[in-house]
């Protein structure tokens, strides 16, 4: 079917009938057939949007004046706010940064069913039940530690991004505030646009981190992995 | 000059799947091919000359398909391997007959040569008529009509030949094959 004279043994101009019932097949094969788009990508669209919309936001609250975009000065303003905050950190401390512009990164791999963080024993949640299908993955290499990110989006809250770090916990900073839950603490900071919520779970640092939805959100999703999903 | 509306996208984004399936034959690539449309349209703010939303997506799908199809053929083939394999999206479907004759369907059109395929698209799963398809597709709406006569018959002849219908699976009890509606 892929030649070209193939297509030229159909007359051009067949009897209307042929042509009608042609058309009128077409139609029914096409109407038999409709599906609509898997939520996945409907998901992705969606969240495509809210990030359109956010960056939209930001460049009006606050327009370019130092000679390079937004999102890099935003990356940096992020790196250089880390930075001081876990300055007497133990461990590198541009290993949190790392974490955190991860998570709020781009994904740059399809999901796949489940994933385990690489250099731990944590299995990413599925989070669809509560409206946050899983969008894509990621993974970062900083200094000797793996930033494994998986990122999910909502509908509603946009998207956010769930980064675990291998190696070590790292030593969160003092600013931002503490919120306990079942005995485990949860470090709870906004670095210029974004929401960042991080806890140590089996020994490692993870970090969930949105531009669009709210700390109780992030919290709230943040509670339920305490003690779950181990391999 | 009207602007186009991001948040009206998302409502056509079932039918620009359903053409993008049918461009590239495959409903995975299909997806990745929305995607990159869209990404594509949202990336600066649009003007279109008409109001018409659908004849300008149909254009940038057809643009990012065919640069995309120009990337490919530049890329070296490399064979997939089993981790590859095992990441790939394994949704179920609750109707697996109906998810056969899609693929088979999209299949067939997905087999036209490029310029038939795209009339077919643009008018038959798009919705286009005519004169959109032509504007949309850069030819004459003679040419767009010929083009269509002939998408139409090879794939029904494609479609409805025995071989075809003896490889498509028996029909579930209370389910009829398709049929001609005249």
């Amino acid at each position: 079917m892929d030649s070209m004279s193939e297509m030229d043994s159909v007359p051009e101009r067949p009897d209307s009938d042929q042509v009608s019932a042609d058309e009128q097949r077409i139609g029914a094969l096409l109407r038999a057939v409709a599906a609509p788009a898997p939520a996945a990508l409907q998901y992705r669209i969606a969240a495509l949007n809210v990030d359109r919309s956010a960056r939209r936001r930001r460049s009006i609250a606050r327009p370019r004046a130092f000679g390079f975009g937004f999102a890099g000065a935003f990356a940096a303003a992020v790196a250089v706010v880390v930075v001081l905050l876990v300055g007497s950190a133990t461990a590198p401390p541009t290993a949190f940064a790392a974490a955190q512009q991860a998570a709020l990164a781009k994904p740059t791999a399809a999901a796949p069913r489940s994933l385990v963080a690489a250099g731990t024993t944590i299995a990413f949640p599925r989070w669809s039940a509560r409206g946050w299908p899983s969008i894509g993955t990621r993974s970062d290499r900083l200094g000797g530690r793996t930033v494994t990110t998986e990122f999910y989006s909502s509908y509603e809250n946009g998207s956010l991004g769930y980064s675990i770090v291998s190696g070590a916990p790292l030593r969160l900073g003092a600013r931002g505030h503490t919120v306990t839950h079942s005995g485990s603490n949860y470090w709870v900071i906004r670095v210029g646009g974004a929401q960042i919520v991080a806890w140590v779970q089996a020994g490692h640092t993870c970090v969930v981190a949105s531009r669009t939805a709210q700390a109780d959100t992030l919290l709230k999703l943040a509670f339920g992995q305490d003690g779950a999903s181990r391999v | 000059m009207a602007r186009l509306d991001p948040q009206s996208l998302p409502g056509h984004v079932d039918r620009l799947y359903r053409a993008a399936w049918a461009l590239c034959g495959s409903p995975h690539e299909a997806e990745d091919l929305v995607q990159e449309t869209f990404v594509r349209v949202l990336a600066r703010p649009r003007l279109l000359r008409s109001d018409d939303e659908l004849a300008y997506l149909m254009r940038v799908l057809r643009n990012t398909f065919l640069s995309s199809r120009r990337t490919a053929s530049r890329r070296p083939q490399v064979t997939a391997t089993l981790d590859a394999l095992e990441l790939a999206d394994e949704r179920a479907t609750d109707r697996p007959e109906q998810a056969l004759a899609a693929q088979e369907l999209y299949g067939a059109i997905a087999a036209l040569p490029e310029d038939y395929r795209l009339a077919l698209v643009a008018v038959d799963i798009l919705g286009l008529s005519y004169r959109e398809a032509a504007r949309a597709l850069g030819a004459r709406e003679a040419t767009i009509t010929t083009r269509l006569h002939r998408a139409r018959s090879k794939v029904v002849a494609t479609v409805d030949s025995p071989s075809t219908q003896a490889e498509a699976p028996p029909p579930r009890e209370g389910t009829a094959p398709l049929q001609s509606p005249d």
